[in-house]
């Protein structure tokens, strides 16, 4: 009798605490415990670095530790498939979002692991621009001089990509069709990675490499390469120097790398809220200005809606582009 | 002799208190970190950055470099003593590390491994300390031709690793080779045998793959045969004798030198040096039958090799900023986060970091010889543990490690498979080195020839028209007729 009373009574309670919390709004305290944050590729690449910084600032913010969760394998495909499609939308897992995971993946693939609307945008946080670099004693000493070269042979040019649908192979398709030429004819050896893309124009194997200025900056720097130009609407900071592909009196190359946060589909309002803004105060943190810089990197925020708006712009683009080429499949 | 005056003034930070506990503290981490499989250098480091923002750039940095020698001086440990690679370049040592284990000389093994990692990775030292600007522009002569003659140099490793029969040895080797397309293809970037898995987009992870066919099926064929203990035989003596040290030093000396030779190339896959350095050994031995059943000189030989690798590997990153490995990428990242430019100007711009940690490797190569040599026989005494209490440890232990490797239940299971496979082959005599050496070198060959065609527009005189590749070639051409001749040797000494 005594049991049943007390059952009974217990599932009063729990009825009325259940109440309670929905009484009290859909806003939980949150959070609560432990969250990840997925990078789609292995420990110690950019986006890698780039995220645990991220982690870092946010977790002080929120007051929770964040685990970064690195997914490397298949280029971006499973990290990116188990970041936003794997991952349970319940506000403690987010996915560390960048154009190889989004506008490129998208525009390449015709099946993509995970397509934009599979995820919520929360926010970009880091820009960075690509420049187009020949090695150090190559014979043309600007961006134009190298343009006309490759009118005059455009089967020679040799360039080092990741992939057909990678940054780099964006960057000198671009370019190339921009000026009249057929994307096809230049010769695309893959690297494995940006480095190793610059060490091979440094080495004097390919001709042009089309890569970040944070991938480009040592070795300029150490003078195996000489960075013609950068495509973007602006010189960078840390190339005060190098003119940009517009003051080469070309048409603009609009490609970049960027990286910010998204979440799988379904995640709660509150917990893209808290996010966004946890981000934007980083971005505004002296700390984290500091230790991007030293990366090479800019910070440049864009918010939920805003952030949104710039993927899909950047999609449309990347899907023309890689129509023309016949990359896309 | 500018680099002596550094180097002196270098030792006189590394020195301090606090760099000496630093240096410590990383020689061990990674010690530990080599020890058990799976759970990555890279990962460690990388996980360890965020310590950048309260350390300084010498300190943080001696701490993560540390991690990453000290690494390479435990990854012997598991390999001899239960056949479990923690790294797929541990692979060699364990071909003769675990048969000496088995006959009660786990002691001297790990001695003679420690003996050689110090050795090696001292001298690796020494040519980073005197001639790191001349030697990290030679790496940029390495472009993907130069890459291809050199896989298929290492590829005449499989005649030597395919035991008696070379058809078997081929066939097994065809076979890794085909698991090795499983995944995102490199130059096309579409997927290969992946009937629409996304796991299989991944590809196959290589330690899950030797994991399983080196240690699961090890503990399998244990089980089989109702083993009591890894080594039936008594432990005589915990430590190399120092006649077994003066015998193996050639061994580590040959070692060492294509360690740090290949070491310099960005891009040279750790396990291929310490394959082609086991191989040189077999070579030049008075007897090559010996190897595989147990022979010295066959951990000494990749031991160093791997050794050295991670000093010169400090040559092309710390001189052009070039990472060689994917934890000397992480390293980049750590030094960057400072606001530290590796490249010519870090040596002028900030000498005192460069040559403290210079210094501090040293430092911290003396510590892991101190470190190591005195666990031996602790280590040595593993191998008289009783096999139904220590199988079922290996096994949790490849499996967690093979977990670790990706968070991800996928290589799991791909380690028990490869360890039933690895079971079968084994019980019907096939060999199962050469499927792991193509599984490392398949993707390799594949990448670098592509690359090369595509440089030259498809035609294949490319391969013959530069002066490195076609040496690399041509030598890859002898070793072959070596090696057969070799077989045939040994296999008459065998019979006789």
């Amino acid at each position: 009798m005594r049991t049943k009373f007390l059952a009974g009574f217990l599932f009063a309670a729990w009825i009325l605490a259940a109440l309670a919390n929905v009484g009290y709004g859909a806003e939980p305290s949150y959070p609560t415990r432990q969250m990840q944050l997925v990078v789609a590729g292995g420990a110690g690449g950019g986006t890698d670095v780039v995220a645990r910084a991220f982690a870092q600032f946010v977790s002080k913010k929120l007051g929770q530790q964040i685990l970064v969760v690195n997914k490397p394998g298949g280029g971006t495909v499973v990290g990116t498939h188990y970041g936003l499609k794997e991952a349970r939308p319940d506000g403690y897992s987010f996915h560390t979002d960048t154009h190889a995971c989004s506008s490129m993946m998208v525009a390449g693939m015709l099946t993509p692991p995970a397509t934009l609307e599979d995820r919520v945008f929360i926010a970009r946080v880091i820009v960075d621009s690509m420049v187009f670099a020949v090695k150090a004693d190559a014979p043309w000493k600007t961006f134009r001089e190298l343009t006309e070269w490759v009118k005059a042979h455009p089967k020679e040019l040799t360039y080092g990509a990741g992939g057909p649908a990678g940054t780099s192979a964006y960057g000198v398709n671009d370019w190339l069709s921009n000026v009249g030429l057929n994307p096809l004819d230049a010769r695309l050896v893959t690297t494995d990675s940006g480095m190793d893309a610059l060490v091979k124009v440094a080495g004097g194997h390919t001709i042009l490499a089309c890569n970040t200025v944070a991938e480009a900056y040592t070795l300029a720097q150490a003078g195996k390469i000489r960075v013609l130009a950068v495509a973007s609407d602006k010189r960078s900071p840390f190339m005060p120097d190098v003119p940009t592909v517009a003051e080469n009196g070309l048409p603009p190359v609009r490609v970049s790398w960027w990286a910010g946060v998204s979440a799988p589909r379904g995640t709660p309002q509150y917990a893209v809220d808290r996010w966004a803004k946890a981000l934007e105060e980083v971005s505004k943190d002296p700390a984290f200005l500091q230790q991007v810089q030293n990366l090479h990197y800019t910070v440049l925020y864009l918010g939920p809606a805003e952030f949104k708006d710039f993927v899909h712009k950047e999609t449309e683009h990347y899907t023309q582009i890689a129509t023309k080429v016949g990359v896309r499949k | 002799m500018d680099a002596v005056n550094h180097l002196i003034n270098g030792f006189a930070l590394a020195l301090s208190p606090t760099n000496l506990v630093m240096a410590f503290f990383g020689v061990f981490l990674g010690t530990l970190i080599g020890v058990l499989p799976g759970l990555g250098v890279s990962s460690t480091i990388a996980i360890l950055i965020p310590l950048t923002a309260v350390l300084s750039p010498s300190s943080g940095i001696i701490i993560m470099a540390g991690i990453y020698y000290g690494a390479q001086y435990g990854g012997s440990t598991s390999s001899i003593l239960i056949n479990i690679p923690g790294e797929v370049s541990a692979v060699p040592t364990l071909l003769d590390g675990y048969p000496l284990s088995q006959q009660g000389r786990a002691g001297p093994a790990l001695g003679i491994a420690a003996i050689a990692s110090f050795f090696a990775g001292t001298t690796g030292l020494f040519g980073l300390t005197f001639l790191a600007p001349i030697l990290a522009d030679q790496a940029l002569l390495f472009g993907p031709p130069e890459y291809f003659g050199l896989m298929v140099l290492a590829l005449t490793v499989m005649v030597s690793l395919s035991g008696e029969s070379l058809l078997r040895g081929l066939l097994v080797g065809t076979f890794g080779y085909l698991i090795s397309l499983v995944g995102i293809g490199h130059t096309t970037a579409f997927p290969r045998f992946c009937y629409g898995a996304v796991a299989l987009a991944g590809g196959f992870d290589l330690i899950s793959i030797s994991i399983g066919i080196f240690a699961v099926a090890e503990v399998f064929t244990g089980i089989g045969e109702s083993r009591v203990m890894i080594s039936a035989k008594k432990i005589d003596n915990v430590f190399p004798s120092l006649r077994e040290i003066k015998q193996t030093l050639p061994a580590m000396l040959r070692g060492g030198t294509v360690g740090f030779l290949l070491g310099l190339l960005p891009g040279c896959a750790p396990a291929v040096t310490t394959f082609l350095a086991y191989d040189l050994e077999k070579k030049v031995s008075k007897h090559p039958e010996r190897f595989g059943k147990g022979a010295m000189e066959g951990v000494a030989s990749p031991e160093a090799a791997n050794n050295a690798t991670s000093s010169s590997g400090f040559i092309p990153l710390m001189a052009l900023g070039i990472p060689c490995s994917p934890p000397l990428a992480i390293l980049l990242g750590g030094l960057m986060i400072y606001g530290l430019q590796p490249g010519p100007l870090l040596f002028e711009q900030h000498p005192d970091f460069v040559w403290t940690v210079i210094a501090s490797m040293y430092i911290g190569n003396v510590m892991l010889l101190i470190l190591n040599l005195p666990l031996v026989g602790f280590w040595a005494r593993l191998t008289r543990v009783p096999y139904g209490v220590l199988g079922p440890i290996i096994l949790v232990i490849s499996v967690v490690g093979t977990y670790s490797l990706r968070n991800n239940m996928f290589d799991v299971t791909t380690s028990l498979i490869f360890g039933a496979i690895g079971y079968v082959m084994r019980k019907y005599d096939w060999p199962t080195v050469p499927l792991v050496l193509c599984i490392i070198l398949g993707p390799l060959v594949e990448k670098s020839l592509v690359q090369s065609l595509a440089m030259s527009d498809g035609s294949p005189m490319i391969f013959f028209t530069r002066p490195i590749c076609l040496g690399l070639l041509i030598a890859a051409l002898l070793l072959l007729i070596v090696s057969l001749r070799l077989m045939r040797v040994t296999e008459e000494k065998v019979k006789s």
